[in-house]
């Protein structure tokens, strides 16, 4: 009994090791629950879905446990077709963070989002929304190398 | 008096402050060697490392300086003339690019120690990226180092003051014994003595003065770059290479990202470059004669020429007999022939008192004479024209007007040049019907796309006869050049295609290949392979899809010590 708590801790750290072994190329193999790309930053999941001029970020865990976003603040930063936008994220309720500027749907474009929870520092995390493989078709669009 | 008597006492303690100035700079010894390359390399925290699938950014920050390598994170290949734009916490950050291929940018923030999450825009022709990452400004050091120099001061202070005192009262005991003068030149050379000594807090760092003729040509044109810190590549104690940026690109170190797939297996074939039959001819004389220039002149070599143009007449030779039998032959047709006429003119009048098969018979003889008369007449003088089979370019013209020419010498080739075919000959019979594609390279390593034609079933010379259309592009070719002929069977094998250049040996004799695994950094990765052809190897054991595997100064890495 005397080991039990310093074992479960051990084995709570060995498991935990498993978490970072999310890459870019098995998320993208991943169906996000809105739709959008998925990416790891640090302890978080960050999904990003884009429409036309609106930005969404949902904050998870690596379990998939959604995470209030109630006072955090954030931006993205969208580079598309050689023009870049800044657009501020507030919080839209659950564990959405959402924004709204006017930018391009270009195929090569990139988003840094960088999200502040409350009390937290700013943690940042990059996409290719557009250039993720879908899980189901077989495109050859090899975008994650 | 007094005010000399004063200055004398102050003097010593004046000297003992001025003196530690002095810094005793020494020879070439090359001290602190060893410990470079591992401290560059991981403990140094001003180094910003991002990479995105297309751009690779090295900075390295110094006293506020920063200093950035683009490069294109496949092919390691420089990004220059790009605008590069570091942002972070709102501040902005604009990075100039430099002679020598980096960019800098200098900002007082970054001389805060701290975290900062940084996005770094990149644009160039062709590529735009935004990265992330943290840029750590280690304040640790600084403080350290402020706090040891601090001690070092106060020590040295509280030394001095010791020996001040101390010299001050040998001085007055020397005073009371000696005169005023003599008592001055101990407490100079006391001076000089402590101030000699009293030095520690500048010695420097392990920057390489003393130009040793090691690493040789990189080492020394590296000196010239701005940071001390990471002079030359080196070799750490894991095998691995650390080469910083300039140095790869005074190597010309280029990449490829790899990938598994399958690979045809590739013979190499000995061929060369020949006509195709339906668009190439010659131009044969059917009889002996004498070459006469047509209009325009012959053809030059090289010339355009369409189907059926004249490029030269014949006229045939006859001996004088043979002229003279058809001149003698000419002649009795013609006077045949103005007898028949005659006849046939006359019998015309009696025309009712004639049966008529008579009139026709004797006109049937003028005509028939008349026309034996005109082909006589001809074949004595008529001449044969020599006409272009195909359209193309004349490829062979050796006549000259005048010249006698037998039957069947061949006096013209014409071909066209953007219908050409290669002609292969395989000693593996195995390649029989496992053609799947072929390619060629000319000796001057012109790449010819081939589409494979067919095989000949019956051995030549021991060897089995293909044939390959060239497709287009069509390079300059010309019949009969040697080309070597890339055929890909339908065999595959699973494997990384890796070019010959990039397998290294290791000092065990181990086939290596590079593996660009951190902006400087380069791992060597034993591995097992088979060969393709004469540029390709097929690593099948060793590598990972996604390695960047060094292509261009492999060998140039291995020599690094």
């Amino acid at each position: 009994m005397k080991y039990l708590k310093p074992s479960v801790l051990a084995l709570t750290m060995f498991f935990a090791q498993g978490a970072f072994a999310h890459s870019d190329e098995y998320l993208d193999t991943q169906t996000a629950p809105h739709g959008g790309q998925l990416r790891m930053v640090q302890q978080y999941h960050y999904e990003l879905v884009v429409k036309t001029n609106e930005v969404s970020v949902y904050i998870t865990d690596h379990a998939g446990k959604k995470i209030d976003t109630q006072g955090a603040t954030g931006t993205a930063t969208i580079l598309s077709s050689k023009s870049k936008a800044s657009v501020k994220l507030v919080p839209a309720g659950d564990n959405q963070m959402k924004g709204s500027s006017k930018f391009e749907l270009a195929p090569d474009m990139k988003v840094v989002v960088s999200v502040a929870l409350s009390g937290q520092t700013a943690l940042q995390g990059r996409f290719t929304p557009m250039q993720r493989t879908p899980p189901t078709s077989t495109s050859s669009m090899s975008g994650q190398m | 008096m007094t005010t000399i008597k004063k200055m004398a006492i102050y003097l010593p303690w004046i000297l003992v402050l001025l003196m530690p100035r002095f810094v005793f700079a020494h020879g070439d010894e090359d001290h602190g060697n060893e410990a470079r390359a591992p401290v560059s390399l991981s403990a140094s925290g001003s180094l910003l490392e991002l990479k995105s699938p297309d751009v690779e950014l090295l900075g390295v920050l110094q006293d506020g300086k920063l200093t950035v390598f683009a490069d294109r994170y496949a092919t390691n290949e420089p990004i220059l003339n790009a605008k590069i734009e570091l942002e972070s916490d709102g501040r902005k950050l604009q990075l100039l690019a430099t002679k020598d291929g980096s960019y800098t940018a200098a900002a007082d923030w970054l001389k805060q120690p701290g975290t900062h999450e940084v996005v770094v825009r990149v644009e160039a022709a062709g590529l735009e990226d935004l990265l992330i990452g943290t840029l750590q400004i280690p304040g640790l050091k600084p403080g350290e180092d402020r706090g040891r120099a601090w001690l070092d001061y106060g020590k040295w202070a509280a030394g001095g003051l010791t020996g001040a005192i101390a010299l001050f009262a040998l001085f007055k005991r020397i005073r009371r014994r000696k005169g005023a003068a003599s008592s001055l030149v101990l407490p100079v050379c006391a001076a000089f003595l402590l101030g000699g000594h009293s030095n520690p807090g500048y010695a420097h760092g392990d920057e390489d003065h003393g130009d040793k003729p090691k690493a040789a040509p990189v080492a020394a044109a590296m000196n010239t770059v701005a940071f001390a810190a990471q002079a030359s590549p080196v070799r750490l104690p894991d095998g691995s290479i650390f080469a910083p940026k300039p140095a790869q690109r005074l190597l010309g170190i280029r990449t490829e990202l790899v990938k598994t797939r399958d690979i045809a297996k590739t013979l190499e074939l000995n061929g060369h470059v020949s006509a195709d039959p339906n668009f190439s001819g010659r131009v044969q004389s059917s009889q002996s004669g004498r070459i006469v220039a047509p209009a325009g002149g012959f053809p030059t070599l090289g010339m355009k020429v369409g189907k059926g143009k004249v490029l030269a007449y014949i006229e045939p030779a006859a001996s004088n007999i043979d002229k003279g039998n058809q001149q003698a032959q000419l002649a009795e047709l013609a006077s045949n022939l103005l007898l028949a006429e005659k006849r046939a003119e006359r019998l015309e009048q009696l025309v009712g008192s004639l049966p008529q098969k008579e009139i026709d018979a004797a006109r049937a003889e003028a005509a028939s004479l008349k026309a034996r008369k005109a082909a006589v007449a001809a074949s004595l003088f008529q001449r044969e024209a020599l006409r272009a089979p195909v359209s193309g370019v004349v490829s062979r013209a050796d006549v000259v007007a005048g010249q006698v020419v037998e039957a069947r010498e061949v006096l013209f080739e014409v071909l066209d040049p953007s219908r050409l075919r290669v002609e292969a000959v395989a000693y593996d019979t195995t390649l029989v019907g496992q053609v799947a594609s072929a390619s060629a390279a000319t000796s001057g390593n012109q790449p010819l796309t081939l589409a494979f034609i067919g095989q000949s079933y019956q051995l030549r010379e021991q060897a089995l006869p293909m044939q390959f259309a060239i497709k287009p592009p069509f390079p300059t070719l010309s019949v009969g050049q040697p080309v070597n002929v890339f055929v890909q069977s339908q065999q595959t094998i699973r494997g990384i295609p890796v070019p010959q250049g990039s397998l290294m040996k290791n000092n065990n004799g181990e086939t290596i290949v590079w593996v660009h695994a951190a902006a400087e950094r380069f791992v060597p990765k034993q591995v097992g392979v088979q060969p393709l052809d004469a540029n390709t190897v097929a690593v099948l054991e060793g590598l990972h899809d996604g390695d960047r595997v060094v292509t261009q100064g492999a060998a140039l890495l291995t020599q690094i010590r």
